[in-house]
């Protein structure tokens, strides 16, 4: 039997704050992490249409350590690191105990080093000297720059992979690390989701494809608001989020911190558009039923759902649309959250902040608010969504991400000491 | 008849830059211009969809050097709505831009199916039209953006 999964180590980079104590605290108050888009050296913000962002302020490198890992690659995977060395102190594993080849390290990451890639580009036009592009670049523009850090930080041996799919990147990098447990091919995986690519090229390129909001750009804090009637588009953020995943057995012989199992995954594609989701939210429905189905838990089951939900028009309605095809009277009971609301679309980090917001969640009891969400639109309301703190019992959570290229990622997490006891009760 | 008649009447009473952006729009769909009347539709007649819309104004931004906002995009729902838009915008004084909207998208693809079958097919490929329009719709995009040089490159959308 393939053994089970929990999570023993949380870690957070975020627009509301460094460490997951201070962004959970800031959760809880509904405080938003949007302010104005600071300018891009000589690109003022006005030059773009939407000028607002999560920004994650005062991040100092050298808080990931001064083993001077975190100069050697960008933004996104200081944040990674940062993340991760959390999460790792926070679990409590000693990685110099473990056995190198038993430890992995999984990484989503949608957007990557495009910090450094248009630093160099934009000089190598400049200059017109090749020899000027610096030797770090290729290193540090690789997609797996993070992945490898990470192993070099922490002598992780283990099977080491990256995974990109936009939005949804770091949902499968905890579903692929929940896989390769199973599998025994691991003990433990440091799952972490990283983007930060608030640049002047990535951010025109949100703008020019009209995803970002811009109508409340003098109102940075009200700008997301995902469910509400007057939502009109995403948040740029950036961000990282890290888990620790291990086997209930390896845990135990630890005595770690038991935060949740992670129970089911599913991963699809709608094979339908590169940017639009199908809109009668059947894929999406799919998606969820799967990870259920891998959890072998039934809807019913479920008590609370930390969304997707990034402030479009059509993303909104579509997953409440599927959220309502797999709970149909169930949905009126569920917990639904929009962790977008505070800190915009973390783009690849998404998927891991949304993780650790569900096991949070789910160790407190407390839905954080979905802030700005005054006018409820009927084509995506829910009874469980709620602009204000929400307390009650959370015994099954799920995370959803979709992204870009019709994909779709969904993970189920279970309240470990409850397994069994209250099962028999929910089936009547 | 006469209703093609009528209609003809009125694709003909475009202004000068109408006839222009119906000419983007077809090169856009590949379709013949006076197929596209004003009262078109762009998503329920025409099958633009979000993106398309998207990309359809970003030509036209480009090429009549106009910025339109997002707060504008529910007005621009058909033709008509986009020619008034344009021509409320742009002195009718301006020449209508030399090149179609379209068609800097269209030297794109014809460039990048070159690049493709330079690429790809070593031998003779003339004959073979069907393979050059598979091509174009998936996969050669990414290998020939690598090459594309910086000015080449800023007319792209992806």
């Amino acid at each position: 039997m393939a053994p089970t999964v929990v999570v023993t180590g949380l870690g957070i980079v975020s627009p509301i704050g460094i460490g997951v104590g201070e962004f959970w605290k800031n959760a809880i108050a509904g405080r938003s992490g949007i302010t104005k888009l600071q300018s891009f050296e000589n690109l003022p913000a006005e030059t773009y249409r939407s000028r607002i962002a999560g920004q994650v302020p005062d991040f100092n490198p050298q808080a990931c350590g001064n083993d001077g890992l975190a100069s050697r690659v960008d933004r996104y995977a200081q944040f990674g690191l940062a993340a991760a060395r959390e999460a790792i102190t926070d679990a409590g594993i000693r990685p110099e105990t473990e056995s190198p080849e038993r430890v992995g390290v999984m990484v989503g990451a949608g957007m990557g080093g495009m910090p450094i890639a248009e630093r160099e580009l934009s000089q190598l036009y400049e200059t017109k000297k090749p020899s000027r592009v610096h030797p770090s670049f290729i290193p540090t523009i690789t997609l797996n720059s993070a992945s490898g850090i990470l192993a070099l930080a922490f002598g992780a041996k283990g099977p080491n992979l990256t995974i990109s799919t936009a939005c949804s990147s770091s949902v499968h990098a905890i579903g692929q690390a929940l896989n390769t447990i199973r599998s025994g091919k691991a003990d433990v995986i440091i799952a972490v989701g990283a983007d930060a690519s608030i640049t002047p090229l990535v951010f025109a390129g949100f703008c020019s494809l009209r995803a970002l909001s811009s109508k409340y750009n003098e109102t940075p804090t009200h700008a997301s608001r995902p469910f509400d009637r007057g939502r009109d588009g995403f948040v740029m953020g950036e961000g990282a989020g890290a888990l620790i995943l291990e086997t209930l057995q390896h845990a135990k012989r630890r005595n770690a911190r038991i935060y949740g199992e992670v129970a089911g995954y599913a991963s699809t594609s709608e094979a339908h558009h590169m940017v639009v989701p199908r809109e009668d939210g059947t894929d999406i429905a799919k998606t969820m039923t799967l990870a259920l189905d891998d959890a072998k838990l039934r809807p019913a089951q479920v008590d609370y759902v930390n969304a997707h939900a990034t402030s479009t028009m059509i993303g909104d309605e579509v997953e409440i649309r599927g959220i309502r095809q797999v709970f149909k009277r169930r949905g009126d009971k569920l917990f639904v959250n929009a962790t977008k609301s505070l800190i915009g679309h973390t783009l690849g980090a998404a998927g891991a902040i949304g993780a650790v917001t569900a096991l949070m969640t789910m160790n407190t009891d407390l839905m954080h608010p979905t802030v700005n969400y005054e006018n409820p639109d009927p084509e995506c309301q829910l009874p469980g969504i709620s602009s204000s703190v929400q307390q009650g019992r959370v015994n099954v959570a799920m995370a959803n991400a979709f992204g870009f290229g019709s994909n779709n990622g969904v993970l189920v997490f279970r309240r470990f000491a409850t397994r069994q006891p209250r099962s028999s009760r929910q089936r009547g | 008849m006469t209703q093609t008649g009528k209609k003809k009447t009125r694709t003909t009473a475009l202004s000068p830059s109408g006839r222009h952006i119906q000419e983007a729009l077809a090169t856009f769909l590949r379709r013949e211009p006076s197929t596209i009347k004003p009262e078109h539709h762009l998503r329920e007649d025409l099958g633009l969809d979000s993106l398309m819309t998207f990309e359809l104004l970003y030509e036209l931004e480009k090429a009549f050097d106009l910025e339109i906002p997002n707060e504008d995009l529910p007005g621009l729902q058909t033709l008509a709505d986009i020619v008034s838009y344009v021509d409320a915008r742009v002195p009718s004084s301006m020449p209508a831009p030399k090149s179609a909207p379209g068609a800097s998208r269209s030297r794109e693809k014809s460039r990048r199916q070159k690049a493709m079958t330079a690429s790809t097919k070593p031998a003779p490929v003339k004959s073979k039209p069907k393979a050059v329009a598979k091509g174009k719709k998936s996969g050669p995009e990414s290998t020939t953006k690598k090459r594309a040089t910086p000015a080449k490159a800023k007319g792209k959308k992806r």
